[in-house]
């Protein structure tokens, strides 16, 4: 296995695009990504593309190819879309990486994108049920803000949890996505006005969830012998780790974590040579803000039954002891789900140039998680800034 | 306390014994093919519920409902449907008390136990 870096990236803002297809958003992002890496097309050997909902609500399948004869790539390589449901980005990245880091080529692109605001509210959460097991689950009804419903009643049962606790995470992210330009909906929220926004699964409420969202974001990965030609500072890749979990909620016996994160997190440190306490910052996976409390938790970034403590403590705010989506995460930036492992690691790679809109001082380390289905899949990346 | 509770049907692994919600094709512990029907009571605990008010297409018309996990006291967790009450609490004693049919599909319907 040989070092690889990532040495362009490319992003749409996130938000609604209604005149603009998913094909032009992923050619746009992907387009940034390449001039930036400075690399010929002719030298880019695959193209991954991460998706998970382009055919029940757009009508599209596909894509990898399509956008590659878009780019004007050489088309006699591999281009290949991936789907991990809310993780379809982070896999598509890792499966760039392997290829790179395996010598299946010396540079390839990966490109996440996802449309879904032109679809009802009911429409995009049935396309998302497709990421449950429906043959178990799905006919009870549930949904994923019922999971996350679920998972905070659990929580509050093993740690105590109030509406204010987790509302310090809303605040948070939602206050970095006001200071982040590629971002659908920063703002500046108060406990009162979190509190009396409808009721989605309960507990969870309105502000407590993602907005549905369209979006593209792209990166080059390239070997040692061609990050040189990048017209930016390039950043090193630690380590790209996958698990998969439990892909029905009765498997899962603790309902306050997800093991496929634990296990993805603990395989990533040991990889990248480093412990958690050694991460400036950290993109992960805030779906739901209890899924911000239960995954810092399972990252080990914040100690257990701390994760909403140290928000409302100030302790994960950009300039805290571990800086947790100062992109404004999932919950503000958007979650335009293919796209959204890609976005992370956009947003990491511009912290560890020290460019970010919401620059974490001395970021020298960063680390993504994109997690996916009930916890199903599950990606982390751990970067590094070069000197 | 209300009345008896209904019985679930489980699958048991003829090889290893483990016990499945619905029959599998193959069992996930040993790839065991055979599979004994195995009645068990419908009692167990709350693990946890939520309250879906914004349910996806095939839901809709349902109006709001409470998703539940309950453990089984046979030892197995299962997700279903539950009756909430004003007062239920993570690990109250519940019962199975009666099914409803979506789509063709049997959902189990569970109530807390009034001590």
């Amino acid at each position: 296995m040989r070092p690889v870096y990532i040495s362009g990236i490319g992003s749409t803002t996130f938000g609604r695009h209604r005149d603009e297809s998913i094909e032009s958003l992923a050619t746009r992002a992907s387009s940034q990504a390449i001039v930036e890496s400075g690399i010929e097309r002719e030298q880019l050997g695959a193209l991954y593309f991460g998706n998970f909902i382009s055919g029940p609500l757009n009508g599209k399948e596909v894509l990898a190819g399509i956008v590659a004869d878009r780019l004007g790539l050489p088309g006699n390589i591999p281009c290949t879309k991936v789907e991990g449901a809310c993780a379809s980005g982070g896999i598509a990245f890792r499966h760039a990486w392997l290829a790179v880091a395996y010598g299946m080529c010396d540079a390839a692109i990966v490109v996440g994108a996802e449309k879904m605001t032109h679809a009802s509210t009911a429409e995009v959460t049935s396309a998302l049920n497709c990421a449950m097991d429906n043959e178990l689950d799905g006919p009870t009804g549930l949904t994923f803000p019922g999971l996350f419903g679920l998972a905070w009643r659990a929580y509050d049962q093993s740690f105590g949890l109030t509406r204010d606790d987790v509302s310090a995470v809303v605040i948070k992210n939602k206050r970095n996505g006001l200071r982040n330009p590629l971002a659908q909906m920063g703002a500046d929220l108060s406990l009162a006005e979190i509190a009396a926004c409808a009721m989605i699964a309960d507990p969870l409420q309105l502000f407590d969830c993602c907005p549905a969202t369209d979006g593209a974001a792209a990166l080059v990965l390239c070997s040692e012998n061609l990050r040189h030609k990048s017209r930016k500072q390039p950043v090193k890749v630690l380590a790209s780790v996958q698990t998969s979990g439990a892909p029905q909620i009765a498997k899962h016996l603790d309902l306050c974590t997800f093991e496929a994160t634990v296990r993805a997190a603990q395989q990533a440190y040991l990889a990248a040579g480093i412990s958690a306490e050694q991460v400036d910052v950290v993109e992960l996976h805030d779906c739901f803000s209890m899924a911000e409390i239960i995954d810092s938790e399972d990252l080990g970034v914040v100690p257990r039954g701390q994760g909403a403590i140290w928000a409302a403590q100030g302790r994960t705010d950009v300039h805290g002891d571990v800086a947790i989506n100062p992109s404004g995460g999932l919950l503000a930036k958007g979650h335009p789900v293919g796209a959204t492992g890609v976005g992370q690691i956009y947003e990491v790679v511009r912290q560890l140039r020290a460019e970010h809109s919401n620059q974490v001082t001395n970021a020298r380390i960063g680390m993504t998680h994109n997690l996916g289905g009930t916890g199903v899949a599950c990606t982390v990346n751990i970067m590094q800034a070069i000197q | 306390m209300i009345g008896q509770a209904l019985e679930l049907t489980l699958f048991c692994c003829q090889g290893c014994g483990a016990l499945h919600e619905q029959r599998p094709v193959v069992c996930a512990s040993c790839l065991g093919e055979t599979f004994d029907e195995k009645a068990v009571t419908g009692q167990g605990r709350l693990a946890s519920w939520t309250t879906i008010r914004k349910p996806p297409l095939a839901f809709r018309g349902h109006g709001q409902y409470d998703v539940a996990v309950i453990d089984l006291s046979i030892g197995l967790r299962v997700t279903g449907r539950i009756a909430s009450q004003s007062n239920q609490r993570v690990g109250d004693r519940v019962s199975l008390t009666h099914r409803i049919e979506i789509d063709g599909e049997q959902i189990n319907v569970f109530e807390v136990q009034q001590t």
